[in-house]
């Protein structure tokens, strides 16, 4: 049930961003009458083939095969992975303010740390090799 | 005849000697080091190819492709892990050698088949590119359409998983390909006002997010579900001389599989794990009485090893000839090249001939320089497979976020490659190809040119198709393979 219910929603995420994008994006963010195609037109045509194309997989998902069975220990990982990403969106916004070096620094040490590294040594000296390598690289290129 | 004189001038001069060299050092290092593979070390690199001229550039990058192909054999032969899923047939007879304490004679014998592999498969390109782009130059719009639908049918049908998802993420590619100024109208498309979309969605930050980024995260799953850390086979008694009658007993196995992947190089989509699989099945059946596959037989890590580097520079043909990348280091080349001002395809040739020949001296020069790092740094290379994924993960994060930031200088594209990295980890968990999604991005722009051309040469009447017969049977195909491709995948699951 579980594979079936999670086939479900991403078909139905999907579709429906697929009709946001057909009825409301494309035609809100294009202009134009080109020769041969317009503007909207292969975005469009993208956006419905990618509809049918998840329509179908699911569709035959849901006739073909049983529900996969959840593996042991995975929502641990998730938590991990999850964690990971976190750490990346923070710095994604974090660079503007810090710039990348100093971003670059306080990410190694977190994602390090986050891992499950517990070596003071290493990280400081995996935190302070990539972040000099990186900051003469940045000044390298001028 | 000037041009290619000039071109190999460039190849051998100090500086592009030097990158080459780097490259292939670098290849070796991110082959051995476990958790990084060829796409995520190609994509991490490409930035920094950015402030060297082009030969140096792709040279480095050739480089980079070519040895961590070589160098993922270490970790298949003495740890039983391989880097990458086309080092898997390696390890099917590195690993029982390296047990058997031959695990140096192992990795001696992957080293030399792959730099021949890699040899025949650099001359292939080299004989076969520009007679194929001369025919690819009478190739009207029509005709490029097909060729292009059924090329990512192909790749699409060839990816892991259900061949819809691999369908819809290559389409995928080509939407977000369609974001930026409209090539005709040169009205702003689908930019949501952002003047850093008006060129488009940066390419730099679709490969290091979809490739490199996304597969630490990868990594870091895998690394929290197989706590255990396996250790190198380690044999004082070791076998470790290649024999010369060794080697000639392997050498027709050699001969074989370079033909092997070089054909399967020439099929956009089928890639290096195919060629080493199929050319470990094709030794496997044609083996002697005296063979012993699966249990240390010498042939079958020459005819894996052959094959995955033969595979690299025949996946260069489609792209050097037509302008399509077969493989996914194809598809990252040409973000290098096209940062250069040189646009991959048919007319490469006569606009930028000095250039092309240049990057064919890069890419002999780094075969043999693949040969002799390789064959100085065995031993030592092997210690490599010690440094822990903890230490690997953060790092290639750091560098792809730097990566990114010096393609534009722009915040955006960190921004927008970590938008894309969570995309392709999304796709990942949902068995969407990245790499179908990634050359429907970069072909995307070509296609929709072709497909404009096309509709005006057609004059929006279908029925008009019947007057491009070779365009027709290219579509039908295309249509007819997918059917197949479905169908077969059916009955797998």
């Amino acid at each position: 049930l579980a594979g079936r219910l999670s086939t479900a929603i991403e078909a139905g995420l999907i579709l429906t961003l697929a009709l946001l994008a057909i009825f409301w994006i494309i035609p809100a963010q294009t202009d134009g009458d080109g020769n041969g195609l317009r503007a909207a037109d292969l975005p469009t045509a993208c956006a419905v083939i990618i509809a049918l194309l998840v329509l179908a997989d699911s569709v035959l998902r849901f006739v073909d095969s049983p529900a996969p069975s959840i593996e042991r220990g995975q929502a641990g990982s998730s938590r991990v992975v999850s964690g990971a990403i976190l750490v990346c969106i923070l710095a994604a916004v974090a660079v503007q303010f810090l710039g990348v070096a100093a971003t670059s620094a306080i990410m190694i040490a977190a994602l390090m740390i986050l891992l499950g590294e517990r070596s003071v040594l290493r990280v400081v000296l995996t935190t302070v090799t990539t972040t000099l390598v990186i900051a003469s690289a940045l000044r390298w290129i001028g | 005849m000037d041009a290619l004189m000039l071109g190999f001038t460039d190849a051998l001069s100090p500086s592009a000697v030097l990158f080459v060299f780097l490259g292939v050092l670098l290849g070796y290092v991110i082959g051995v080091l476990p958790g990084l593979n060829r796409p995520a070390a190609l994509a991490v690199a490409i930035p920094l190819s950015y402030y060297m001229g082009p030969v140096s550039a792709v040279g480095f990058l050739i480089g980079i492709a070519k040895a961590s192909g070589a160098g993922g054999a270490t970790t298949a032969i003495l740890i039983n892990v391989p880097g990458e899923p086309n080092a898997v047939a390696t390890c099917i007879d590195g690993y029982p050698m390296a047990r058997a304490g031959q695990g140096q004679k192992a990795l001696k014998i992957a080293l030399y088949s792959s730099v021949l592999g890699d040899i025949f498969g650099t001359v292939a390109l080299i004989a076969l590119a520009q007679p194929l782009a001369m025919l690819a130059l009478h190739v009207g719009p029509v005709e490029m359409t097909g060729i292009m639908l059924i090329s990512l049918t192909f790749i699409a049908a060839l990816a892991e998983g259900s061949v819809f998802k691999s369908m819809a993420a290559g389409v995928g590619g080509i939407l977000f390909a369609t974001v930026g100024t409209d090539i005709e109208t040169a009205t702003p498309r689908l930019t949501f006002g952002q003047i850093e979309l008006f060129d488009g969605v940066p390419l730099l930050a679709v490969t290091v997010g979809m490739l490199a980024l996304s597969e630490m995260f990868i990594q870091i799953e895998e690394l929290k579900k197989n706590s255990d850390q396996p250790q190198a086979v380690v044999n004082h008694e070791e076998d470790r001389r290649l024999r010369w009658g060794e080697f000639v007993r392997i050498a027709p196995t050699v001969g074989r599989s370079s033909v092997l992947g070089v054909l399967v190089g020439l099929l956009p989509g089928l890639g290096p794990t195919i060629a080493s699989f199929a050319s470990y099945a094709l030794a496997k059946k044609i083996a002697g009485p005296d063979d012993k596959f699966g249990e240390g037989e010498p042939k079958g890590v020459a005819a894996a090893e052959t094959a995955d580097n033969a595979v690299v520079p025949a996946s260069f043909i489609p792209l050097f000839a037509l302008g399509i990348p077969g493989s996914v280091s194809a598809a990252l080349l040409v973000g290098a090249l096209t940062i250069h001002g040189v646009v991959p395809g048919p007319r490469m040739f006569e606009t930028h001939a000095r250039v092309v020949y240049g990057i064919y001296g890069a890419m002999l020069l780094a075969s043999l320089l693949m040969l002799i790092v390789g064959r100085l740094g065995l031993v030592g290379f092997a210690s490599l497979t010690r440094v822990p994924p903890t230490i690997i993960i953060p790092v290639v994060v750091a560098l792809c976020i730097a990566g990114a930031y010096l393609e534009s200088r722009s915040l955006f594209s960190v921004q927008l490659m970590v938008a894309f990295a969570v995309l392709g980890y999304v796709m990942h968990k949902r068995g969407y190809s990245r790499v179908t999604f990634l050359i429907g991005f970069i072909v995307g722009p070509l296609l929709e040119l072709s497909l404009r051309q096309s509709i005006i040469l057609l004059k929006g009447d279908v029925s008009s198709l019947l007057k491009y017969p070779v365009a027709l049977a290219l579509i039908v195909a295309a249509v007819g393979l997918f059917c197949l491709f479905v169908r077969a995948s059916r009955k797998r699951s």
